[in-house]
């Protein structure tokens, strides 16, 4: 069909069919969709049919609505059975890959920003998959001794890139560096760095022999105080150092590194050989360069292309040198609070690389928690304790203090009221430091929020605690409840009628009941508090801290002294007379002790008052409770 | 006072069991995000195709290993929504093709059971699910895939790219659809 035929109506022909709903759809091109929509405008027969496509549209969409699924359907994803299925898919998989494909299948999926597609479809429900591009380098020249520079560089980058810091860990390498005259092969000694490299954020450390550490982020940082100070003990000469300065060169055993010694040599020349097990990388600088260098080598592992030996190589009157770093891989360290301080710490230069991760191409690694014998406890957890006790959430709930591995806090558990969470949510802003606060409430977990195991390892079991609240009202005013006898027998002395007795017979045993697992809740807050700053981790606390967390406990204490002293009062009443008066025994020195003894009291307690089928001996019972309570009262 | 939940970590510890093996932000954790994200639209494409909810489920999770493998094996997909759409389509086409040689059999083997006089509550099962796709099924196939595809937002270039014609055919097919369709009313 051509459109510049005169006919009909418009003095075109009309629009056919495929045109008409290409046109509806927005799929026609520009100038055609112009020529159509000016037809459409003029003539009545085709708005007729394109009204008609409206219609059927519509109809279609009603009968393809009413056979869609159920909304319940759709509103249920089988999550957890498509995760379980996913990750055992994923395990399958994982396990039949090669090694190497593996490693870097990973990193450079974390690696590689994910932009195409997401730029291409603005919905957002869809932003969140990543891109992956793997350059799959093949090893079949692994064996040949001529190899491409350019391959050789390549290729120890993603060895590199494949070998970052594990996740909540630090890389340390010592990097020795050396002058040797290449005349006579007489080596000096320069120096050792140590390099620390971060695995949450981009940066790393160099440390020149103990001096102050430096962080430097890749070529943003100033890194030329650090060569100076080796510079200032053994020579290297001037010009050298200012090409390494104006190269924002670090002095480190990398291909950034290497990349950024090479930025303006002048020359095209590079060669690469295998020599034994290592393959050595030489690029040339133009002759007569005005640093003196000649040529800078990198030397990498043949087998894995992990760089090894960075050298310059330079000329000048006064001779010719080799300044030779050599990398030694030491074991990757924790990183603890005192290296993320380090690494993030304001005022450094390079504190900001959060922020620009760019110049090495770091991804951001995940962060975790640690567990409470990786860290030293901070003042800042002391602080968050003390909140938490002020929110009364540090009794009963399922709260737990996380430090992370990039140094911050984490306060993540459940709880089951909401206005409590409040409260805590406020007593916790008012702390004055950044806090991550996720507490959920139980109907959130469902919902598929992550939750942490405790950092102090497995939850403490509560059997004990758990079975002290299982009594009900209903329980304690029962007749088979073992104590019913002497309650009846005070109560109904002191009551006008049977049923005002037995009421007040209910109430009294709800008292002692929550007395009872108040006094446990406190020991076993007790206990978390002693858990989580034990000895090991307050070492180096502040003695505001250690005072802070005294005065936790003390209170802790004081709590399970008023709630045993309360309950033993409730209690004297109804001891048996002819028996000798219960003596207080050793006192509890520790917290797991004094939750042994309100564990006891809570099951004494629970025998006591409730319907049990082997109903003890009520006076044996209570006469052992008022001796666990009196070990408690101080 | 403290409520009884507190005291019960029980639920906790089986919460924190299945969330041991999750590692947030990995490949696995983005793709179940995704799949939550898409299973509304893809589900409901799929079920037109394989017609019972439980297959349609399978096709779609399906659809997602391989959306798995395809970035684990590190190859770049570069138009999600095209992509787990072609995927979906193909691995249902490939499903109706095997239940296609299964109902021959099933066929055969109702037949049978109608001459015993047995037939009854098979039969009306599968009436049952016809009926459901009455309508839609006075189009072909290629008409009622664009057509589904085309009610789901997806462009004709991406349409195309799924089942597996020209953006012209697109056209073709939609007015063509449409216009059976609306004839039935």
């Amino acid at each position: 069909m051509k459109w510049n035929q005169p006919t009909g109506a418009g003095g075109f022909r009309h629009p056919d069919d495929e045109q008409l709903v290409s046109f509806f759809d927005g799929e026609l091109d520009p100038a055609m969709r112009v020529e159509v929509s000016a037809h459409v405008t003029s003539c009545w027969q085709c708005r007729a049919r394109l009204k008609e496509m409206e219609t059927k549209i519509q109809a279609f969409l009603e009968a393809r609505r009413k056979s869609l699924p159920s909304p319940e359907v759709l509103a249920e994803p089988p999550v957890e059975q498509f995760r379980e299925r996913l990750l055992r898919h994923s395990a399958e998989q994982r396990s039949q890959m090669p090694l190497l494909l593996r490693a870097w299948g990973s990193v450079r999926r974390a690696w590689q920003p994910s932009a195409t597609w997401i730029a291409q479809h603005q919905r957002p429900a869809l932003a969140v998959v990543v891109i992956v591009v793997v350059l799959v380098a093949t090893f079949t020249d692994l064996f040949n001794n001529t190899l491409a520079a350019e391959t050789v560089l390549l290729r120890a980058r993603d060895y590199e890139i494949a070998h970052q810091p594990r996740s909540g860990e630090v890389a340390i390498s010592a990097v020795h560096l050396e002058r040797i005259d290449r005349r006579t092969q007489a080596k000096s000694d320069l120096g050792t760095f140590e390099v620390a490299h971060d695995s949450a954020t981009a940066a790393f450390l160099l440390d020149a022999q103990g001096s102050m550490p430096q962080v430097v982020s890749g070529p943003q940082a100033e890194t030329r105080p650090a060569l100076l100070r080796l510079a200032a003990t053994q020579a290297i000469a001037a010009p050298v150092l200012e090409y390494l300065a104006e190269r924002r060169w670090t002095p480190e055993v990398s291909v950034p590194a290497f990349r950024r010694l090479l930025e303006s040599r002048g020359s095209e020349q590079s060669s690469a050989r295998r020599d034994g097990d290592s393959i050595e990388v030489r690029y040339e600088f133009s002759s007569g360069h005005r640093s003196t260098i000649t040529e800078a080598r990198l030397r990498v592992d043949a087998a894995g292309y992990a760089a090894r030996q960075l050298s310059i190589l330079t000329a000048d009157a006064a001779g010719q040198w080799e300044y030779r770093l050599t990398r030694q891989e030491q074991p990757p360290q924790l990183r603890t609070q005192q290296w993320a301080t380090l690494f993030a710490a304001p005022g450094l230069p390079g504190a900001r690389v959060h922020a620009s991760t760019s110049a090495l191409n770091l991804p951001p690694a995940r962060i975790t928690p640690l567990s409470y014998a990786q860290v030293p406890a901070s003042e800042r957890e002391v602080a968050v304790a003390g909140a938490l006790h002020q929110a009364d959430a540090c009794l009963g709930e399922e709260i737990h203090i996380f430090p992370m591995s990039d140094g911050s806090l984490l306060v993540q558990g459940l709880m089951d009221r909401r206005e409590q969470r409040d409260n805590t949510r406020r007593r916790l802003a008012a702390v004055g430091f950044p806090l991550s606060v996720e507490i959920y409430l139980p109907s959130e977990v469902k919902r598929g929020q992550r939750l942490y195991d405790s950092p102090d390892g497995p939850t403490i079991p509560l059997e004990a605690a758990t079975a002290t609240t299982v009594a009900t009202l209903a329980d304690f005013s029962s007749e088979q409840m073992p104590l019913h006898e002497k309650l009846t027998a005070y109560f109904s002395s002191r009551s006008t009628s049977e049923d005002d007795a037995s009421k007040k017979i209910a109430a009294f045993s709800n008292d002692v009941v929550s007395i009872s697992r108040q006094t446990l809740l406190h020991a076993w807050a007790l206990q978390r508090l002693d858990r989580a700053f034990n000895p090991t981790r307050v070492r180096s606390l502040p003695a505001a801290s250690l005072q802070e967390l005294e005065r936790l406990r003390a209170d802790h204490r004081r709590w399970i002294g008023i709630l045993s002293r309360q309950e033993a009062e409730l209690l004297a009443p109804f001891l048996d007379p002819a028996q000798p008066p219960p003596a207080a025994g050793p006192n509890p020195s520790d917290s797991a002790s004094l939750v042994r003894l309100a564990e006891q009291q809570g099951m004494l307690i629970r025998a006591l008052f409730t319907v049990s089928s082997a109903a003890p001996d009520a006076d044996a019972s209570l006469h052992r409770l008022m001796t666990t309570l009196r070990q408690m009262e101080r | 006072m403290h409520s009884e939940r507190a005291f019960h970590p029980a639920h906790l510890a089986e919460f924190t069991r299945a969330e041991r093996q999750r590692v947030p932000g990995s490949l696995e954790e983005q793709l179940v995000e995704l799949y939550v994200q898409t299973r509304p639209a893809l589900l409901g494409y799929l079920r037109h195709l394989a017609g019972s909810t439980g297959e349609a489920e399978d096709l779609l999770q399906i659809t997602f290993l391989r959306l798995f493998d395809q970035l684990q094996k590190g190859e770049a997909v570069q138009e999600m929504r095209g992509w787990l759409y072609r995927v979906a389509h193909n691995l249902a086409m490939d499903h109706l093709r095997r239940q296609g040689r299964a109902e021959s059999a099933a066929s055969v083997w109702l037949e049978d059971r109608r001459r015993d006089g047995l037939a009854g509550s098979v039969e009306d099962e599968y009436s049952n699910q016809q009926q459901i796709n009455q309508v839609l099924n006075l189009l072909n196939p290629r008409e009622r895939h664009c057509l589904l595809l085309r009610a789901e937002g997806l462009s004709y270039r991406e349409i195309a790219g799924v089942v597996g014609i020209s953006e012209k055919s697109v056209s073709v097919y939609l007015s063509r659809g449409l216009k059976k369709f609306g004839n039935a009313e």
